[in-house]
């Protein structure tokens, strides 16, 4: 088992919003219908997968926004159940709806602080909430991108009947494991994803840029992103938020007042995602509540 | 399409007007990407009123105006023939000697025409040159005169730009005609060719003196862009042309190298939902035709269709006017005979008129009319080809006869009372039509309804009289039921189902079989057991109607457990329910002309065997061969392993035949022979391309369910993934350069590609008699263009549309101004919008004109188009589909997308009056109707004699920002989506309850893009 990782060539992407939705499917999460949903948003807060735009207005490059399944997650380290678990031989962070519980008190009382989202380094991917229709989601727990560990990767028994039989791929034979594709990357009609190993997409990264295939390349963990016509900038920022922050930073950082607007930006910017988050916490928390 | 989706792999240049592939069709975006990002880095171009998320990925974007495709594609035309080929020396080059024939792989001999008595003969190079031809007086009628370029040249294989037409007259319906006899035969009728385009007879000269007015800069005023737009796209199609590519004058394509050039043009419905959507479509003919960009591997004109299957229902003739395999309805009062013999058919046996010798034998009739004698004995009989002519007349008398209501005109039919019940099977008419109250009236009054769905449609829940009944019967999902679907590429492919149908909901084929079943015994089939009973051969199976014609034929009883309906499947094993009786239509339909197939174009889709018939794409071993036949003797080919069936043509060199294997010869091992009574038994030599060696077969018998994937083909045909209709060819009009796939015989009936058509059609029966009306255009732009534009010359009537595109404005346009220079598209003088429907005028005070700028209508309804100062123009979105029901029904998709919304500019949207912020709701206002108490009052709340109120809210705003170049729509047009209705877990407004009715008089397609709004923050 190699350790794996998805490349997002942002160019090709057209936000069908395609492995959005194959995301949801798979994974049994639920459709929550917001009647007054803001303007241009097609951001729900539970899912694994967004793509959004890398500027403010919804023209390309559109990227993916998931878990990156840091190589050394600081949420696992945090998180006092041992609930999120970063499996080396894949590469991918997954978190065992088992042992997750924000619930849950220690000995001295207190709960877990669902700290793997505020310590996430990359924007606050993991989740926690009833996100899904399966019986283990009926209480809150947290969630997010597993580059589908258990579909994708190692193949058992029990995966497959929980998850589905192996989805075909071209690329069997050089690399056995892509036997078991991510589903976003295998719904994608664009075919703007790889999923290949680490190595591999690493090593296409580096030609790449070597031979004028791609400007800018980007990337950690096992997601990465890779684009011919622009300079990207990673996407940090609340994945709840429709405008995120980073592009901001970078215009301010090129204009007169770069200086004087960047500590506030970044302040502003902070809460916003902060007070963003929270809000939809509560509501989705609430909904939970409601439906169970 | 005339190519197909993995054939985008090759393009160098997409062409995207009226489309949004990035929403609207996703799957084609991997095919775009592989040619954009691959080796030849292909070009993305987009011209739409919209910058969409086609547009936002674009290499170069152009915005026009709603409703102004022609004048742009037209200016584009003009560019090229002028600036475009004074500034660039080997394009100029290649283009003339691409329409004068300079190269032997740009024409072709060997035709074989009928006579003037009803013969056949075929015209070869050495038969014309033999000087019979020179006894008309006008030698060089027919081919170039040979001392001025030194070479002879036959019939141009691509185009009809070298045809003369008739001299010396401002509107010509024809091309100069020539009489000559030649070997005893005479032959009238025969265009003329000039000896190059220069000739200002011909027909390049008269496109060019036609689009000479659309300068740059009247196509900028006229669309609303910049002269060097024009120009700019212009100039991507010559980089894109076949004049640009490495392989222009070679004989064979190869689309896979890098320096490889074609232009494919995509389009969808912002090109066909206008009064001139039919014009709009020949000027893209006109433009990839000139451009030698047809029948290229990456080049022709594909529709992107807006369902899996559109393409099969209008090959099954699921239209008000066409019956299946594209014939037009048996007409009221015509007989056999006359119905017959305008058909395809075989040319072996046609008699003077045109038509069949013995029309009432089967063994005398080829393709669409042999296809039309199996409809008719199976579907009104027991299939069988021993029918008596009296008999035969029988059965013709059951065909229903005559057009039926269009879409439009049906609801209106149904408001006068003429109508009284309806069947809408997976539709939603009361979501998807325009001008909804018209739709909604027409539905109230029916006595019956009858809604077959998997959902509960705003169409099943609409507003009925007091003693009308609505049924919704339960359709399963398409994933439960199996059948053949065939895609915009006109392949073929069988839909395997995954399940049974769940709980109470049935396959389509049930409910229709359980339908046919009931109507039977209500005594609905009387007039065919009456008929039956005066025959002199009756059916095989008894006199029961649905014994006969359903139950015999697909194996249902009509009234018992479906799914114990079961059958032996060609393939392997026993199949069951819909799958069973879907392969039975299956079988009946493809199984080929001899054996009873009764769809013509789909010969050989159903086969007993895997082995194929056909020459596979192997770019393995083809051999061409000359034989000499003597009659039905049959004469061995030299190689002893031929594979499939092969080509046979009547000289060396030539792009195909109008032959037809196992009706005029037959191949049997390695020897071939005429088939007896063939008139071809004259013709000596004859020159054969087969493949030798083949290794690749078809996966299965059912060539629908084939998913060789293998075999791809140099040109990436995959001639063995499915089937492609006709004869499996897969890219229309190749003319045999493909590599691999079928030479284009049937769909160019005639020996060229037409940039020239001709009204009315029936001249040309003189000579080619295969060459059909149903080219006939019936649209008529209420103004005449003069050559200079600005001016009208009511002596100058463009009376023929159908010859070249000219601009004509929208019903409701607001441009006045210019709908009084070009007027705007009609039915032959009649008004292309029924007169109750609400329009918005421009009144004569206001127009600052005296004549009339649109049809009057009738009432106190119109309005003044000041009134309106948008331009309303419908879209779709990637997280639904169509009107709705499925996913308006599926959470994750209303969660992406819960509500519809408008898209304004934000200089409108600060002007107006209080000014629209993003979010806001907005009120959008037609003659018609507006989005919120209009719809909500003639949406009935079920059970109650109330409304349903609270779902329309008018659109939510989505104003543009940032630079004008960088928003959605520009400035004085608005855009809304119009999946949404009354009806499923997200409602919203109905965008057709706000559009226009007017349409289209080819296609009855309305005009749901371009029409006069107001919109109010509300």
């Amino acid at each position: 088992m190699a350790v794996m990782a998805i490349l997002q060539e942002v160019d090709k992407c057209m936000r069908c919003n395609g492995c959005v939705i194959s995301c949801k499917r798979t994974w049994q999460m639920k459709g929550i219908i917001q009647a007054d949903n803001k303007p241009h948003q097609k951001v729900a807060y539970n899912q694994r997968v967004v793509i959004k735009p890398m500027k403010r207005v919804d023209n390309p490059p559109y990227m993916r926004f998931s878990c990156w399944h840091c190589p050394d997650p600081p949420c696992a380290k945090r998180c006092p159940w041992k609930a999120i678990v970063k499996d080396t031989a894949s590469g991918a962070v997954y978190i065992d709806p088992v042992l997750c519980d924000p619930a849950k008190l220690d000995s001295t009382g207190n709960n877990c602080g669902r700290v793997c989202q505020t310590d996430c380094g990359r924007g606050g991917y993991p989740k926690i909430g009833a996100g899904s229709t399966d019986p283990l989601y009926a209480a809150p727990k947290a969630w997010k991108c597993t580059m589908c560990y258990g579909r994708a990767g190692v193949v058992t028994a029990a995966m497959t009947t929980k998850y589905g039989f192996a989805l075909p791929s071209k690329n069997i034979t050089a690399v056995p494991e892509t036997a078991h594709q991510p589903s976003c990357v295998y719904t994608c009609p664009a075919k703007a994803m790889d999923y290949d190993t680490r190595d591999n997409i690493i090593a296409k990264l580096n030609t790449g840029m070597t031979n004028g295939t791609y400007i800018s390349v980007l990337g950690d963990g096992s997601v990465f992103w890779a684009s011919a016509k622009y300079m990207l900038i990673a996407p940090k920022a609340d994945p709840f938020m429709e405008d995120h922050v980073s592009p901001m930073v970078g215009s301010l950082l090129s204009g007169p007042f770069a200086k004087a607007a960047l500590v506030p930006t970044l302040v502003a910017g902070g809460l916003l995602a902060l007070a963003a988050r929270r809000a939809k916490i509560q509501e989705e928390e609430l909904v939970a509540g409601g439906e169970a | 399409m005339t190519n197909h989706w993995a054939d985008l792999d090759q393009a160098s240049m997409f062409f995207v007007m009226g489309a949004n592939p990035t929403e609207n069709h996703p799957a084609s975006m991997a095919h775009v990407n592989a040619a954009r990002y691959g080796a030849k880095k292909a070009r993305l171009v987009v011209v739409d009123p919209r910058k969409t998320r086609t547009a936002v990925m674009a290499d170069l974007y152009v915005r026009i105006r709603p409703g102004t495709n022609i004048a742009f594609i037209n200016g584009v035309i003009n560019y090229i023939l002028t600036d475009g080929y004074a500034n660039n020396a080997t394009f100029a080059k290649n283009f003339d000697d691409w329409h004068n024939s300079a190269n032997a792989n740009f024409y072709s001999y060997g035709r074989t025409f009928r006579d003037d008595a009803g013969g056949t003969g075929a015209l070869t190079q050495a038969l014309l040159d033999t000087g019979a031809y020179a006894t008309t007086g006008n030698a060089a009628a027919f081919r170039a005169d040979t001392s001025s370029l030194g070479i002879n040249r036959g019939w141009p294989k691509y185009t009809d730009s070298r045809f003369k037409v008739t001299s010396g007259v401002a509107a010509p319906v024809d091309y100069q005609r020539e009489t000559f006899t030649v070997t005893g035969r005479t032959y009238t009728g025969f265009p003329v060719l000039a000896d190059t385009i220069g000739d200002p007879d011909c027909v390049m000269a008269k496109l060019k003196t036609h689009v000479a007015p659309y300068t740059t800069t009247v196509v900028a005023d006229i669309c609303g862009c910049a002269p060097s737009d024009v120009a700019a796209v212009a100039q991507e199609f010559i980089n894109n042309s076949r004049m640009m590519s490495k392989d222009f004058a070679a004989a064979v394509c190869t689309p896979w190298d890098k320096d490889y050039k074609a232009t494919t043009i995509m389009y969808a419905m912002g090109i066909t939902q206008h009064t001139s959507g039919a014009q709009n479509i020949r000027g893209f003919a006109i433009l990839n035709t000139m451009l030698g960009n047809m029948g290229r591997p990456g080049g022709g004109i594909n529709a992107l269709r807006g369902i899996h299957n559109v393409q099969g229902s209008t090959d099954m003739g699921v239209l008000f006017d066409l019956i299946p395999g594209y014939s037009g309805n048996p007409g009221v009062g015509s007989t056999w005979v006359g119905y017959v013999n305008p058909l395809f058919g075989n040319r072996a046996n046609a008699d003077a008129s045109g038509g069949a010798v013995n029309a009432y034998t089967a063994s005398a009739l080829g393709l669409q009319q042999r296809g039309f004698y199996n409809m008719t004995t199976t579907w009104f009989s027991s299939y069988g080809t021993g029918y008596s002519a009296g008999d035969i007349d029988k059965l013709y008398s059951l065909w229903p006869k005559g057009n039926g209501n269009d879409h439009i005109t049906g609801f209106r039919e149904m408001i006068a009372g003429r109508t009284t019940a309806a069947v809408v099977w997976g539709q939603n008419p009361a979501n998807t039509e325009p001008n909804q109250s018209m739709v909604r009236g027409g539905l109230e009054q029916l006595d019956t309804l009858v809604v077959v769905d998997n959902f509960e449609t705003e169409t099943a829940a609409c507003r009925r009289k007091a003693d009308g009944v609505t049924y919704l019967l339960p359709a399963c999902s398409y994933v439960e039921e199996a059948g053949s679907v065939t895609n915009s590429g006109r392949w073929l492919q069988w839909r395997q189902r995954a399940r049974t149908p769940k709980g109470n909901s049935k396959a389509d084929l049930e409910l229709l079989l359980r339908l046919a079943k009931a109507l039977d015994s209500a005594g609905a089939f009387n007039h065919i057991t009456s008929v039956w009973s005066t025959m002199t051969l009756k059916p095989v199976g008894g006199t029961n109607a649905y014994k006969v014609l359903y139950q015999d034929q697909y194996g249902y009883d009509g009234v018992g457990d479906f799914e114990a309906v079961s059958r032996a499947s060609v393939d392997s094993g026993t199949v069951t329910g819909s799958e069973a009786v879907a392969e039975n239509a299956f079988q009946q339909m493809g199984q080929g002309l001899s054996s009873g197939g009764t769809l013509w174009i789909w010969t050989e889709a159903y086969n007993t065997t895997t082995t194929s018939s056909r020459p596979s794409n192997l770019s393995g071993l083809i051999a061409d061969e000359a034989v000499t036949l003597t009659g039905t003797t049959p004469v061995a080919l030299a190689s002893a392993t031929i594979m499939g069936t092969p080509v046979v043509r009547d000289a060396a060199g030539g792009a195909g035949n109008l032959w037809v294997a196992g009706v005029d010869y037959v191949i049997t091992g390695n020897t071939i022979a005429w088939v007896a009574g063939s008139t071809y038994s004259s013709t000596s030599t004859v020159y054969v391309t087969y493949v030798k060696t083949y290794a690749v077969a078809w996966a299965t018998a059912n060539r629908a369910k084939s998913r060789n994937n293998t075999d791809k083909g140099a040109a990436l045909t995959y001639s063995r993934w499915g089937y492609s209709w006709l004869v499996n060819r897969r890219v229309l009009y190749n003319n045999s350069e493909v590599p691999g796939d079928e030479g284009d015989v049937f769909v160019a009936p005639d020996v060229v590609a037409r940039l020239f058509t001709v009204h009315p059609a029936t001249t040309l029966a003189n000579y080619a008699y295969t060459y059909r009306a149903y080219n006939t255009l019936k649209d008529k732009p209420t103004k005449g263009v003069d050559a200079t534009v600005g001016k009208t010359d009511a002596t100058k009537p463009h009376k023929y549309a159908g010859r070249f595109p000219v601009h004509t404005e929208p019903t409701e346009t607001p441009r006045r101004d210019l709908a009084h220079v070009y007027g705007r598209n009609t039915a032959l003088d009649a008004a292309l919008v029924k007169t109750d429907t609400k329009v918005a005028l421009w009144s004569s005070a206001e127009s600052g004109y005296t004549d009339p700028l649109y049809v009057s209508t009738t009432g106190s309804w119109n309005q003044d188009a000041k009134d309106y100062p948008f331009v309303l123009t419908t879209i779709r979105c990637v997280e639904h589909f169509q009107g709705g029901p499925i996913t308006r029904n599926n959470s994750w998709n209303v969660e992406a997308e819960p509500v519809p919304w408008i898209e304004i500019n934000s200089i409108d949207a600060r002007n107006a009056v209080p000014p629209i912020k993003d979010g806001d709701w907005v009120n959008v206002i037609t003659p018609r109707s507006n989005s919120t108490s209009d719809q909500e009052s003639i949406t009935p709340l079920l059970g109650t004699s109330g409304n349903k109120t609270g779902w329309a809210k008018g659109f939510k705003a989505r104003v543009g920002s940032g630079l004008q170049g960088n928003q959605r729509v520009g400035v004085g047009v608005v855009a809304i989506p119009w999946h949404w209705g009354d009806q499923g877990l997200g409602t919203g407004s109905r965008a057709n309850d706000l559009c226009i009715d007017s349409f289209d008089a080819n296609t009855i397609i309305p005009e749901y893009k371009a029409c006069l709004c107001k919109i109010v923050k509300l």
